[in-house]
């Protein structure tokens, strides 16, 4: 199961920069998908909505509100609005991504076009980073530095290491998993796949049922993923806004 | 971070590259959405919110103002009728007193009446009972007169009389 990686390297002031090309297509072809569904899905709005498109955009944009007012007050979380459904929206697109086909070229080196971004660490660990340092940004802001670096130390001082160590942890963990459900996802796919395809009558009969049950549920996990990515995301937010904590 | 990355063969760098160019469109995602469809749509949105406040306020509004009129105008009626009844009772009352007059006026005349006809019969029977006495008391003079014995002189004289008032004539 082995692919091979398209990647291009660039010197940025004599350090490797390395790109991974399938990878960073994939990101572009997701905000686009993501930016021309919301924007031909909104172009008739009105206060009285006329078309489905609209009410469907709507349903979205309440809901990422409902997750956001219960972990914090509106007051608070309005601000998170934006970029909670763009998040929400971008995460779900691109585990959805890699469900239909994937792309694997047929040289030596099998090297991998066409899958989900969100099942390569390096997006998952990237998105989730934003989302800590956005976290850490709005706690000092909302806070002031002092209490910012007070809430280390408490409830007692000795605490302070493992809360330190709890923040990589919860970048890691937020990354992890989504990376984790969706590359898992698709290796047991690419299996089902290559089943089908190479384990003779047998396999295809026997493959074929396993296969569409997986691309069912691999829709599930992907929205699942989506929700829990941003709301985990609410949650780490509220925790360093509140005062208290 | 190498380390952390699950998969990662050892061969294969971070790619430091993908990490960029996701957070650059990213961003850029979240900027074009912003501009082009969340800020219109949430602008609607709120709109809507705001109407459907306004229209809620203006109901209630209305209810209250309704309720208003709806108490006006049962008080409104009440008295009304409480006026159309006490008029009712006036009349009446003054319909009953004018028939017990009217009644009471009939009476006395038809009492009147009797009575002067009573008066008439009887003076008539008076006028009538004279009549025969009178008639029987010259019956009775004439009895007697008849019955008198008539001297010759007196008839002799009565019958000069007599003759005398034909001759006259």
């Amino acid at each position: 199961m082995e692919h091979g990686t398209p990647t291009y390297t660039i010197d940025l002031f004599g350090l490797p920069v390395m790109f991974d090309l399938s990878t960073s297509l994939m990101i572009i072809i997701t905000c686009l998908i993501v930016f021309f569904v919301f924007f031909f899905a909104t172009r008739k709005i009105a206060v009285r909505p006329t078309g489905k498109p609209q009410v469907l955009v709507e349903a979205l944009v309440n809901f990422v509100k409902g997750m956001i007012s219960s972990n914090m007050a509106w007051k608070q979380g309005g601000k998170f609005h934006f970029m909670a459904i763009t998040l929400i929206a971008f995460i779900f697109v691109a585990n959805i991504l890699g469900i239909p086909f994937t792309i694997i070229l047929p040289d030596e080196e099998h090297t991998l076009w066409w899958k989900s971004p969100t099942a390569d660490p390096t997006v998952t660990l990237t998105l989730a980073g934003l989302m800590i340092v956005l976290t850490h940004y709005y706690g000092v802001k909302a806070q002031g530095m002092g209490n910012y670096v007070k809430s280390y130390f408490q409830p007692m001082w000795f605490m302070a290491p493992i809360k330190f160590i709890e923040e990589f942890t919860y970048n890691l963990t937020l990354g992890l998993r989504l990376y984790g459900n969706i590359y898992a996802g698709e290796i047991l796919l690419l299996l089902l796949v290559s089943l089908i395809t190479t384990g003779g009558i047998i396999g295809a009969v026997g493959g074929f049922i396993p296969l569409m049950a997986w691309q069912g549920f691999k829709l599930f996990i992907s929205a699942i993923q989506a929700f829990i990515f941003v709301m985990l995301t609410m949650v780490y937010l509220s925790h360093k806004l509140s005062d208290d904590h | 971070m190498e380390f952390l990355i699950l998969g990662n063969t050892g061969d294969v760098g971070v790619a430091i590259g993908s990490s960029l160019v996701l957070l650059v469109s990213f961003l850029v995602l979240l900027g074009a959405l912003s501009y082009f469809v969340w800020k219109p749509l949430k602008n609607v949105m709120d709109e809507r919110e705001n109407l459907i406040h306004s229209e809620i306020d203006d109901a209630e509004n209305r209810r209250i103002e309704a309720q208003r009129l709806q108490k006006e105008n049962e008080e409104l009626l009440k008295q009304t009728q409480a006026d159309i009844s006490s008029i009712m009772e006036d009349a009446r009352a003054q319909a009953t007193k004018e028939q017990e007059t009217i009644i009471h006026d009939a009476n006395t005349r038809a009492n009147q009446l009797m009575a002067n006809a009573k008066a008439d019969v009887e003076r008539e029977k008076a006028i009538a009972e004279i009549n025969d006495q009178v008639a029987e008391l010259s019956i009775l003079i004439a009895e007697k007169m008849i019955s008198k014995e008539i001297d010759h002189q007196d008839q002799q004289q009565l019958v000069k009389q007599y003759l005398q008032e034909a001759g006259g004539k």
